[in-house]
């Protein structure tokens, strides 16, 4: 059993954003993601219900696994997103099982 | 005002359904409505509502009046979102401010749906343009909030360049969904004409009632929600979210009076100058007017006004209307 040493990337932005996000990482060079759409919370904004029909309310989330070097990209790449329209980004060390 | 016009809205099946929705909330029932299901729902409402009015607009033609009625129209949603930002600005800052400023400005689609329900239970007569009046209301109150918020910015020196240039400002206000299936159907409804009507009327008018009572269950499943939501509001912006929709109402009756509409057209009129947007316009404004805090909006719009303007604001106009055009 092989494990690779990666970079965890969450990201939650809101839905309305998740197009604008997506392209964002696909310009930085990640070569694959996953989305969780319809996802509620609590923050800044206040309650994410993820209950309306106009996604004000709900927020989506991204994860991606990538080598550290393209992590800090996709980073370079969301950083003025989150500045703009809020949300979160974290980033974690972690291994990726090869297959 | 005949206290039966308002037994009679209270009672009726859609303003029972939001009711049922609400009790559903406050007594933590499971019940709900799959989001997937809610956004369908909106579809069939908007297409329906857009078809209708088009076909309507197709019988009636356009003429001098209709040009201007819908004139007036846009010109006052970008008009009243400066009336409410200045109302506002006293505590909150410019970008809050116009952001519930722009929902207030612009309109309800679903509040105006109701107020078309409310006028064919009563058999009242009402022009198919007016449908087309709210489209045009839809998204001039989002581009006079960005102005407001520009000009605040450069009074007080802070003005930024976040990127959002107008072209991209102007395209996310014109294109929402909503907005776009709105005026679509529309068209859609004016160029087919008749045949068009007769082929689409089992889908658009038969079975309309009974899902605006399915749409109205949900939204008050999530009205009753941010209304929890506003506990946390000082008095101020609570005020503000019933206040603000007769005032507006009132001035939109004077508007239909001196534009000589009919008693129908003249709550139509109404309902669109005193109703909050709380689904184009907050989508819209996450996109142009980040800053702007929509746990502020969506539950002043959508927890107060809605409820209010569907219950007791749609009678309270209607008599308003009655006792001003009966001679």
């Amino acid at each position: 059993m092989t494990l690779r040493p990666m970079k965890r990337v969450e990201i939650v932005v809101d839905t309305l954003h998740l197009s604008r996000a997506i392209d964002r990482l696909r310009q930085a060079g990640c070569d694959g993601y996953t989305v969780l759409p319809n996802v509620a919370g609590y923050g800044d904004r206040g309650d994410q219900h993820a209950d309306e029909v106009s996604g004000v309310s709900t927020n989506a989330y991204i994860l991606i696994a990538a080598p550290a070097d393209q992590a800090e990209a996709v980073l370079d790449a969301i950083r003025p997103m989150l500045q703009s329209y809020g949300g979160i980004c974290l980033v974690s060390d972690c291994y990726w099982l090869e297959h | 005002m005949d206290p039966t016009v308002l037994t009679q809205n209270l009672l009726s099946p859609p303003i029972l359904f939001f009711a049922l929705g609400m009790l559903a909330t406050w007594v933590r029932s499971d019940l709900m409505i799959p989001p997937a299901a809610a956004k369908a729902l909106s579809i069939y409402l908007l297409l329906a509502i857009g078809f209708h009015g088009g076909a309507e607009l197709h019988r009636s033609g356009l003429d001098g009046t209709v040009v201007l009625v819908l004139g007036v129209a846009a010109l006052a949603s970008a008009i009243l979102p400066v009336l409410g930002y200045f109302v506002l600005r006293s505590r909150l800052g410019p970008a809050d401010a116009a952001g519930i400023a722009a929902c207030y400005g612009s309109v309800s689609a679903v509040t105006f749906i109701t107020a078309i329900s409310f006028l064919d239970r009563a058999e009242i007569a009402y022009s198919g343009y007016m449908i087309a009046a709210m489209a045009l209301m839809e998204s001039p109150a989002i581009i006079t909030a960005i102005i407001l918020v520009r000009i605040a910015h450069r009074d007080t020196g802070t003005a930024t360049r976040n990127g959002s240039t107008w072209r991209t400002m102007i395209h996310e206000a014109m294109a929402n969904g909503a907005i776009l299936l709105l005026l679509g159907s529309l068209l859609i409804g004016y160029l087919s004409g008749e045949q068009g009507w007769e082929t689409m009327k089992p889908l658009v008018k038969d079975p309309f009632q009974a899902i605006l009572c399915l749409f109205l269950l949900d939204m008050g499943i999530v009205a009753a929600r941010r209304i929890v939501d506003l506990r946390r509001f000082g008095a101020f912006l609570i005020a503000f979210s019933l206040v603000a929709p007769p005032v507006q109402a009132a001035l939109g009756i004077i508007v239909a009076a001196m534009l000589g509409l009919s008693p129908g057209d003249a709550l139509l009129l109404a309902v669109l100058f005193g109703s909050a947007s709380y689904i184009a316009v907050p989508a819209a404004l996450r996109l142009v007017l980040p800053k702007a805090n929509p746990s502020l909006y969506v539950p002043m719009s959508l927890g107060l006004t809605f409820p209010l303007n569907i219950t007791i604001g749609i009678p309270l106009y209607f008599a308003m209307i009655d006792w001003w055009w009966t001679p």
